[in-house]
């Protein structure tokens, strides 16, 4: 699996997609653009990373990609249709095919169902099993798929008797068992031991080499990312809005927004030699801007080195660079290369 | 050189209903005058336990069972009362996990100054504040306006660095962080570790910097320890560690430790689980993960190894074992 | 993977469960023995225990014997036998209260915190009000007007302003469970609102409610005793509240030596089962949260 572009049919497609949560009583209303004119396409079978830290809107991105949320702005297509406006067959087509894995796994399992109930319940909404002892076995199949070996030593465990790494399997043991076109995973591994990561990692990718499963990979480390996507697609986020997109590995070696060259600067690497000699970017400011009151124009102006008079004015639009490789910035032709290392 | 902080043989203990549990199983270490020694390991490694259990602050049912501390030659253990409020914060000052959140929020930041040094018998306000002010500057921010805010006015990478400020008040000689730069975006942490590194270089202050991030390590630290189930198993010096490391974990955890740049194909995780610290299996923790191990880690557990100059190794296939 | 090797679930699972925590907790063990002996004198105890409503004038105020072995009470009749005819409706006047208030609660609560908006603040404005009056003068004006004739028409006056409390604690248990990720994965899973629930929101709440729901039964219990001490409530003499409103009213058993028998018969039965039901919420908690499990 995996060149750059022939990957199958956009199954997500977000249209100019904004949301903004209003919060506060009548005298103190906060208005908090969380994700702002975004354009993202995500195709069947690839696995893409949107990558940001936190704030940017990346989480809030994955939940209105899920349904939870709805758009204030903009259309979320599924299979070409909005799917706010789905027929009721359409609808439970796409309830199925598009599930969630959250970060935290104690969180996300129901503390006083069992494991086996926890996967029972989706498999016989969905008559992937057609009585509790059916459904039984099936969630132990699953558990097994997903490394829990012997399963029947989990079936009837609560989720704070599980260590983090197998209640996080057994999460996506869950979200699997519907058989779905697409997964969101939001920080999937960052409650994770770090030695324990890559096999959770490893085991999503089979997932997509295997089933075709498409991931959406939501998460701030970058050196997570460039493992678990390799040759998919990566898009940054900064502030709620989508500043670069394209081909990973393509990205991280030539990324040309002034942010991402920032972040990538920023990010640590495990080998010493690399790590101390590095440069980092100089930023006009370190601190994030208020997300209730954010910068006019590109968002990231107050803080860009570069940044010109049109950039507190206006609001960039992706440039196409090549290839899929887009970048948001009105002067991405002069920003000069940058590597930190 | 003399040591600032020796401990030897150190064992914690925490006294469960299901038995008894070694947090910190005779560990060892050292850390020298003005130097940034990383203690690695992830959770369950016992390495906030022995960070705790150097300010003789372990909670209960927690309690030191063996083993000595000592700092600058004198023994820890034993201060009690006045003695033991001095050498806290005086001479060793700590810096919690995510302690940006544990500040007063109805305090102003001067207050929270004034308030420690009074209760370390400093009632001097100007010659606090005047600390204080310089303290602010040294991490890069600005004293006046900060000195005046609440807490919750401030972001968490600035109080971040309010409270390493503050941890420096009294001009400690060892500085303990806890994974200081968890819940902080990337561009403020390669900021903080900067600014440590700053300190470092100002004041001469030693530090022990506790963290599972290998990267982290690699930025800022001069010596590395790898604890692994309450053991120390694995010190040496940054280099030594990362292109000469010769215990499988340190190896392990190299290699799970994905990157930016660089082979990839190379990372693989560590298989299996860490050990149950009430009923460990006897020889060494490890062994049950390892690829190197024989017969002998299952029955044997290793000692730590002087095996060069400054680099010791708890493992008894060390000669095979390489990065 | 074959259906042989997959291990069956444990049957009977909450019978295990307190079966195990009676064997740890010997608070718990005492007071599910005091209950199960309150349930016991109530079920079969009228049919064992023969009541003689007789007056025996001569034989009043008896001290304990073996015949009679709480005493007699001011016209010469069992006590004990008066307990235990007693226990009857005492306990299910106390049952249908606790029924009745935790379904108020409930409904309330959970209306409130699933649907919010202007239904939640209505409904919160009626708890408040609840809350804000104080339940035992509120009984006593209903019980006076509405004519109480049975166990379960009691148990409504008793229940109509006491749920306030355990409505706001639903409720707010329900506003934060909604926002937690296995709500939210269950929503993204199509899984219905019927089974969110029953089967992922009540059982959380389980462990509250039925803790409540003893102390409920205990307070029923002393609100009932309070409006019969006063004479509100036309009762059967064998009722423990009557029976303490007859000793002290009415008999003057308290200023009479030998009646002290007759007067704290009832207190201390009313203490007891009060006792059992605190003592077996501790162990409750245990069975029914299996987060305290190892």
């Amino acid at each position: 699996m995996g060149g750059e572009l022939n990957v199958g049919e956009p199954i997500i497609e977000l249209e100019n997609v904004s949301i903004t949560f209003t919060r506060g009583s009548l005298f103190k209303r906060t208005r908090v653009e969380a994700v702002v004119h975004v354009n993202l396409k995500i195709h069947e079978g690839e696995i893409l990373a949107l990558v940001g830290e936190s704030g940017c809107g990346k989480t809030t991105l994955g939940k209105l990609i899920v349904g939870v949320y709805r758009p204030t702005e903009g259309v979320i297509r599924y299979k070409g249709q909005d799917i706010r406006h789905l027929s009721r067959d359409a609808y439970r087509e796409y309830r199925r095919n598009v599930q969630i894995v959250h970060q935290d796994s104690y969180a996300a399992l129901n503390p006083v169902r069992t494991i086996a109930q926890s996967l029972s319940a989706p498999l016989l909404r969905y008559r992937f099993a057609r009585n509790g002892h059916e459904a039984r076995v099936k969630a132990a199949e699953l558990l097994e798929l997903m490394g829990l070996s012997p399963a029947g030593d989990f079936l009837d465990k609560y989720p704070h008797q599980l260590s983090g790494g197998q209640r996080q399997r057994v999460v996506l043991a869950r979200a699997v068992a519907l058989q779905p076109k697409l997964i969101v995973a939001d920080e999937p591994v960052s409650m994770i031991d770090v030695s324990l990561r890559l096999s959770i990692l490893d085991l999503m990718r089979s997932l997509n080499e295997r089933f075709g499963i498409t991931f959406l990979y939501i998460t701030h480390d970058l050196a997570t990312a460039r493992y678990f996507v390799q040759n998919g697609r990566i898009a940054v986020m900064y502030l709620g809005q989508l500043v670069e997109q394209g081909n990973l590995q393509r990205v991280l070696e030539t990324p040309r927004h002034p942010y991402l060259q920032a972040l990538l600067s920023a990010v640590p690497v495990p080998d010493p030699k690399k790590a101390r000699h590095g440069k980092p970017l100089p930023l006009r400011s370190l601190d994030l801007p208020d997300p209730t009151n954010p910068p006019s124009g590109c968002r990231f102006h107050p803080r860009c080195p570069y940044a010109e008079e049109i950039c507190a004015r206006e609001n960039p639009p992706l440039h196409l660079l090549e290839g899929d490789h887009y970048a948001a910035c009105h002067l991405i032709e002069r920003i000069p290369v940058w590597k930190p290392w | 050189m003399k040591p600032l902080l020796h401990v030897k043989d150190l064992v914690v203990e925490f006294e469960l209903e299901r038995g008894t549990l070694r947090a910190v199983n005779e560990a060892s270490l050292v850390v020298y005058p003005g130097e940034i020694f990383a203690l690695v390991g992830e959770s369950g490694s016992g390495k906030s336990t022995l960070a705790f259990a150097l300010l003789n602050l372990v909670p209960p049912p927690g309690r030191i069972a063996s083993g000595r501390v000592e700092f600058d030659g004198q023994d820890v253990l034993s201060l009690d009362g006045n003695a033991l409020r001095q050498y806290r914060w005086r001479n060793v000052a700590m810096v919690f996990q995510a302690a940006q959140n544990v500040m007063n929020p109805v305090m102003h930041i001067a207050d929270h100054f004034i308030d420690t040094a009074a209760d370390h018998g400093e009632h001097n306000r100007d010659a606090v504040l005047q600390r204080a002010t310089e303290l602010l500057q040294m991490v890069r921010l600005e004293p006046k306006q900060v000195l005046r805010a609440y807490p919750h006015q401030l972001s968490g990478g600035m109080r971040q660095r309010v409270v390493i400020a503050l941890s420096l008040l009294l001009n400690p000689r060892l500085l303990i962080l806890d994974e200081p730069t968890t819940a902080l975006d990337v561009v403020t942490q390669a900021y903080i570790m900067d600014i440590l590194n700053d300190i470092r270089q100002k004041t001469g202050i030693a530090m022990l910097l506790l963290t599972h991030d290998m990267s982290v390590v690699a930025k800022v630290a001069d010596r590395v320890g790898v604890m692994y189930a309450g053991r120390l198993v694995e010190t040496g010096d940054i280099y030594t560690i990362f292109y000469r490391a010769r215990h499988p974990y340190t190896v392990g955890l190299l290699n799970a430790a994905p990157s930016l740049v660089g082979d990839l194909t190379s990372k693989r995780p560590i298989p299996g689980m860490p050990p149950d610290l009430v009923n460990p299996p006897p020889g060494c923790p490890f062994a049950p993960r390892c690829s190197y191990a024989t017969s002998r880690c299952e029955t044997e557990n290793p000692v730590m190894l002087r095996i060069e100059e400054g680099h010791e190794v708890a493992c008894h296939n060390w000669e095979r074992v390489h990065v | 993977m074959t259906t042989a090797t997959v291990p069956a679930p444990r049957r009977f699972d909450l019978l295990y469960q307190t079966y195990r925590v009676l064997r740890r907790n010997k608070r718990a063990l005492a007071g599910f023995l005091i209950l199960a002996g309150f349930l016991l004198m109530a079920a079969i105890g009228p049919y064992v225990v023969p009541l003689d409503m007789t007056a025996h004038y001569e034989q009043r105020y008896l001290p304990p014997s073996l015949a009679h072995p709480l005493g007699t009470d001011y016209v010469g009749r069992d006590t004990f036998a008066l307990i235990v005819h007693g226990s009857r409706d005492v306990l299910s006047i106390a049952f249908f209260a606790a029924v009745f208030t935790v379904g108020i609660a409930l409904t309330v609560g959970m209306l409130s915190g699933l649907q919010g908006g202007m239904l939640d603040a209505l409904l919160m404005l009626l708890t408040n009000t609840v809350l804000t009056i104080p339940k035992f003068p509120v009984m006593l004006v209903f019980a006076t007007i509405f004519h109480v004739k049975d166990p379960v028409s009691l148990a409504i006056i008793l229940s109509v302003w006491a749920w306030g409390g355990l409505a706001r604690a639903v409720r707010s248990q329900i506003l934060s469970l909604k926002e937690r990720e296995f709500i939210e994965a269950a929503r993204v899973m199509g899984l219905s609102l019927g089974h969110i629930i029953i089967k992922e929101l009540l059982p959380n709440i389980m462990p509250y409610v039925a803790i409540n729901f003893l102390y409920i039964m205990k307070d029923a219990i002393t609100a009932s005793v309070g409006l019969m001490l006063l004479g509100v409530i036309p009762f059967s003499a064998s009722n423990w509240g009557m029976m303490l409103n007859l000793a002290i009213k009415q008999a003057g058993a308290i200023y009479i030596p030998q009646g002290i028998y007759y007067a704290t018969a009832p207190m201390v039965a009313i203490i007891l089962f009060q006792l059992g039901a605190l003592f077996f919420a501790h162990g409750l908690d245990e069975v029914l949260n299996p987060r305290l499990r190892s």
